[in-house]
């Protein structure tokens, strides 16, 4: 499903963020992405979402090969994964059904379609009573529910989320890795970036955990810190 | 492009003008500018080239027999002028047709030629009409060559300063134009560089979803094509309300042989070149700003 091997990223201005990163993942995992603010956690995620390319080594992501891809393939690698961010990226002057309605549109989804998985993905993230809200009129954790259905309207096999409960209490950031565990019991690939020890900790995933851009441990079932010499 | 899509982009496109309204409208409005100056030029064009036409066709050579000529052997000299290659018609001009046009044209005041036919002061010519405008020198100077003919009156002159005017007429506009359509799709890129940026969450959003680069485009290409046609539009309107009252005001005048082209010959091409060039304007600023500011 994901292959990094022997990936480094090394910004225009030298800073070298990632540096030989190799690792696998499979379909239906779920892989916490763990490291301290500056470790190149984040930018493995902008790797994984083509935000960022790699300076050199191999990526495959979803039978593409993604340090081959030619542009105009770019957004056919996108739409094969669901993106999930720290700050929602909703648009306030919209619905929450607008806000999801536009993801399917950009992707030439009939409105057969849409209305038909609009209420479907509302309702896995538990918010099928708030379609007609806009976005300011949700609290936080809600918000970040829709930018999950969002990421899955298109359904795809892939869920990549970068520090998705970075500004949420931890009460609801625990609903939202909930909702991410049983869309993977759905057999959907969850990765989550993220520094929230307590939550890695809680659901004993599989945990890669990178530290001054290289990856130090990876621990199948383990807790923030386990594997920690 | 299918249909959903299209739909979705010229909504996009109305929504996008209507929030950036100041913008568009501006843009829209230097279009109208430079389309006016087109207009204005391409009025001017047409019937200066018209013009040039009529008294190009109703060019004739006069050629002045001269005074010792014996008058009965005219119809050797017509020969011979009809001999020359370019001459398509000839008609002789006696001296007494020659009075006879003047009291015409004297009209009331015609007493004053009275008593003329005794000592006719006019001289027997002929005009003469050529088959190709273009060569006017070279026949004047063959009809020159002829015995008996004493002068030869071309109006290749007048011609030659009808076209000259004409030339830099249409220089002068066309750089105008391409000064002001360059002004024109700077402004239309700018408000396409406004609206992008009024948009960046969404085209982020757009990017991530997995649009493509067209379909994050299209709706931004169609806002500037419908600014210029918007534009087109309007300085139709002027142009058109603009020439009718030129015709009006001109018609009254009495301009000789010259006459004006009326409007329903010209509404056509107005309309196509307005809206051609005012779509063309437009989609080139967007694509301008597409390039510079929308790198998907």
């Amino acid at each position: 499903m994901i292959e990094f091997k022997d990936v480094c990223k090394t910004y225009e201005n030298g800073t070298e963020a990632l540096s030989h990163v190799s690792f696998k993942i499979e379909k239906g995992e779920f892989v916490f992405i763990v490291g301290p603010s500056g470790s190149g956690k984040s930018t493995l995620a902008k790797l994984l979402m083509y935000e960022e390319q790699a300076t050199s080594g191999d990526i495959r992501i979803n039978d593409f090969h993604v340090t081959e891809l030619a542009k105009r393939d770019v957004p056919y690698l996108r739409r094969s994964m669901g993106v999930v961010f720290q700050d929602f990226r909703l648009l306030q002057d919209r619905t929450v059904y607008d806000n999801i309605m536009f993801a399917m549109q950009v992707v030439g989804a009939t409105k057969k379609e849409i209305r038909r998985r609009i209420p479907t993905v509302l309702s896995a993230v538990g918010l099928t009573h708030k379609a007609r809200s806009y976005p300011d009129q949700l609290s936080g954790g809600e918000q970040q529910r829709v930018s999950l259905a969002r990421a899955l309207a298109n359904n795809p096999p892939l869920l990549i989320a970068d520090e998705p409960t970075a500004n949420l209490n931890p009460s609801t950031a625990l609903e939202i890795v909930e909702i991410l565990e049983q869309i993977n019991d759905r057999g959907t690939t969850v990765i989550m970036a993220t520094h929230a020890k307590e939550i890695v900790n809680r659901f004993q995933k599989r945990v890669l955990t990178i530290s001054d851009g290289r990856l130090v441990r990876d621990c199948e079932k383990g807790g923030y810190d386990d594997g920690q010499e | 492009m299918g249909k959903n899509n299209f739909k979705y982009f010229v909504t996009t496109a109305f929504k996008s003008i209507g929030k950036n309204a100041l913008m568009s409208f501006v843009s829209a409005f230097t279009v109208i500018a430079c389309l006016l100056i087109l207009g204005l030029f391409l009025a001017l064009g047409i019937n200066v080239n018209a013009m040039s036409q009529q008294i190009r066709e109703d060019a004739e050579i006069k050629v002045v027999v001269d005074e010792t000529y014996d008058e009965t052997k005219l119809a050797d000299l017509t020969a011979k002028i009809m001999e020359i290659d370019n001459v398509a018609s000839v008609s002789l001009v006696t001296k007494e047709d020659a009075l006879e046009y003047m009291r015409d044209a004297f009209g009331e005041d015609q007493s004053v030629l009275d008593g003329l036919e005794e000592d006719n002061p006019f001289r027997t010519s002929y005009d003469i009409t050529m088959k190709d405008i273009t060569l006017a020198s070279d026949t004047a100077s063959q009809l020159g060559q002829i015995e008996g003919v004493a002068e030869v009156n071309n109006k290749q002159e007048l011609l030659d300063q009808i076209v000259h005017i004409t030339d830099v007429i249409r220089t002068a506009s066309v750089w105008i134009m391409v000064l002001l359509c360059i002004v024109s799709i700077f402004i239309i890129a700018n408000t396409i560089k406004l609206a992008v940026y009024a948009r960046r969450k969404e085209i982020n959003i757009m990017k991530f979803v997995g649009a493509t680069n067209w379909f994050v485009r299209w709706p931004f290409i169609i806002e500037g094509i419908l600014i210029g046609l918007i534009g087109g539009l309007i300085a139709f309107g002027l142009i058109s309300w603009g020439y009718i009252a030129c015709l009006d005001m001109l018609g009254n005048m009495d301009l000789g042989i010259f006459s004006f082209i009326p409007y329903h010959e010209v509404a056509f091409l107005f309309l196509g070149a307005f809206l051609g060039l005012g779509a063309l304007i437009g989609a080139l600023g967007s694509a301008f700003s597409m390039r510079k500011y929308l790198d998907v």
